[in-house]
């Protein structure tokens, strides 16, 4: 899942930026409007946190604009404003919620699992398909009940391609929800953990659709 | 009411004065050409008389008014300790009509005095919830990962988030120090070209973080001025760091002191973003910070250096750098006849 970060303190983006990528997802930071207006018009994201205090104008425009344009993005604001105003303001432009400063980084986290399950029309925090169930909350994968270890990379792909279930994902999508853009990307890593992946369980749950990308069929 | 019922008793006071002294001159005139028998019926009289004009002014006496005084003044009383309220000024007996008008501007002044405190107190701590999110969150970050390198990033931005606290901290204290002081404490000579020497030494390490260049005119004219030093070194250091702050890597902040009929100036000069001309009141408030600003400041270091001005009634002007571009800082203070230019 990749998360665009609109931030301008040095110090919260680059914690909340870190927390997000000890969990796997691919974080693009920036810190002013004019930026967050760029990264959105150039990259699809799947989430977007969003301070309301920034130098060159306030979040509330970029929620603003990107509601006129993209009514799904799931949107959570970080605000050291705590007026009950604000809040409202934010939530009736389209935000889907929001966290005060100073917050634990643990309900961020739980948050954006919260937001990324809503977007994706489920309600059960867990994703199963077939023998093989999914907790984004533990990064736990189990295979007909038995734990089955997986890396935090391997736990990402999986999460993009059973989110995804019945849909091809291209390599591109997987590369663009693993990486932010200040991140290599080792061109051979993708087949590497899909591999992993196949071997912890079972050779058939994720299929390669030939040129376009994988696939984890839903009667898996 | 009460006013025309005063000029009757003033009238009436008069009245019975005159009459009580041709009362007397009576009385003495007839004892003295000893008539006993009609002065002694006359004093009884007398007597008589005094006690009805006693029980008449007793009764001409504004109770009315004085009731609604005392009703005034329990109105007064609950307001302290308690939430104060202006007292209705119709119905206010015409006397007493300016003591209740100071009172209810007594009592606007010192309700917005508190209204700014309030402000102040919640600006302040939305304030410091910035850095306080920056430690609590990098010292999750710390624990959560077993990479040393990110763990000692993540040590080295706490500790940049609790200086950045412990300035917004101290920077607040200054100035609501300077904010209760309604004139300068200590003033002295002061040397200004040794001040901005002091403040420059002071901020050197900041300076050369950034390999910034600070110059002082090389003019060797001394300017003097009487000052609360502390005060000065406290506007020069704040001049001094948002120059720095703004300024590109390797830019150059300049300081110059100049004296003219309207008093001393010390201008300084940068080389960063500037304040455009429209933003340039706002900055000057606190917590008020620039578009251009990186949020590395705390918004109170012009609010800061505008009221040491204040206090020496001096005067600050945002302006332009050099060539259209930075920002100049220029604060004059008027000099008086103690302050002189010592060559």
């Amino acid at each position: 899942m990749r998360i665009l970060l609109v931030e301008d303190d040095k110090i919260i983006g680059d914690g909340v930026s870190q927390g997000l990528q000890l969990e796997s997802y691919a974080v693009d930071w920036v810190t002013t409007v004019k930026h967050a207006r760029g990264a959105l018009d150039l990259t699809t994201y799947d989430l977007m946190i969003l301070d309301i205090g920034l130098p060159d104008g306030s979040g509330f425009d970029v929620l603003d604009s990107l509601r006129r344009t993209d009514g799904n993005m799931p949107v959570l604001i970080l605000t050291a404003y705590d007026e009950t105003s604000d809040k409202v303001k934010g939530l009736d432009l389209g935000a889907d919620d929001y966290l005060i400063k100073p917050f634990d980084l643990e309900e961020l986290l739980a948050r954006v699992r919260a937001l990324r399950r809503r977007a994706s029309g489920r309600r059960t925090p867990q994703l199963q398909l077939g023998p093989v169930i999914l907790i984004p909350s533990t990064h736990q994968v189990t295979l007909a009940g038995e734990l089955v270890k997986v890396g935090p990379k391997e736990f990402a792909i999986l999460h993009v391609l059973m989110e995804r279930a019945g849909k091809v994902v291209s390599k591109r999508q997987i590369e663009d929800s693993l990486y932010g853009w200040d991140m290599e990307v080792e061109s051979n890593t993708i087949e590497v953990h899909i591999h992993g992946l196949r071997k912890k369980l079972g050779k058939t749950f994720i299929e390669t659709v030939r040129h376009v990308g994988y696939r984890v069929a839903t009667d898996a | 009411m009460l006013n025309r019922s005063a000029a009757k008793r003033r009238l009436l006071n008069l009245l019975l004065a005159t009459l009580g002294f041709v009362w007397v001159a009576t009385v003495y005139f007839l004892y003295e050409h000893g008539a006993s028998s009609t002065v002694y019926l006359l004093f009884l009289l007398s007597v008589v008389l005094a006690v009805a004009v006693v029980g008449l002014q007793r009764h001409l006496l504004p109770v009315q008014e004085i009731r609604r005084i005392n009703a005034l003044a329990s109105e007064i009383v609950p307001g302290i300790g308690g939430e104060a309220k202006a007292i209705e000024e119709k119905g206010v007996p015409e006397e007493i009509l300016p003591i209740t008008q100071a009172y209810n501007l007594l009592l606007d002044y010192h309700e917005d005095r508190h209204r700014q405190e309030r402000d102040f107190i919640a600006d302040a701590s939305h304030e410091l919830r910035t850095p306080l999110a920056g430690v609590r969150l990098q010292t999750q970050i710390a624990m959560r990962t077993d990479d040393a390198a990110k763990q000692a990033r993540a040590h080295k931005n706490i500790l940049v988030a609790i200086d950045r606290g412990t300035r917004l901290v101290e920077q607040l204290l200054t100035l609501s120090r300077l904010t209760a002081d309604k004139k300068v404490l200590n003033p002295e000579q002061v040397d200004l070209r040794r001040c901005c020497e002091i403040a420059v030494e002071a901020l050197a390490g900041a300076a050369d973080a950034k390999r910034i260049t600070i110059e002082i005119d090389n003019d060797q004219a001394v300017f003097t001025l009487m000052a609360e030093k502390s005060s000065i070194l406290t506007l020069l250091d704040n001049l001094l760091l948002n120059a720095i702050q703004f300024s590109p890597e390797g830019g150059c902040v300049h300081i110059s002191l100049a004296r003219d009929l309207g008093g001393v100036t010390i201008s300084v000069t940068d080389e960063g973003p500037g304040v455009p001309e429209a933003d340039r009141a706002r900055v000057l408030r606190r917590f008020q910070k620039s578009a251009a600003g990186t949020k590395t400041g705390t918004g109170l270091g012009l609010a800061i250096a505008k009221r040491v001005v204040e206090l020496h009634s001096g005067d600050l002007v945002l302006g332009e750098g050099t060539g259209g571009r930075g920002l100049t800082v220029a604060v004059t203070f008027p000099v008086g006849s103690g302050d002189k230019r010592a060559c």
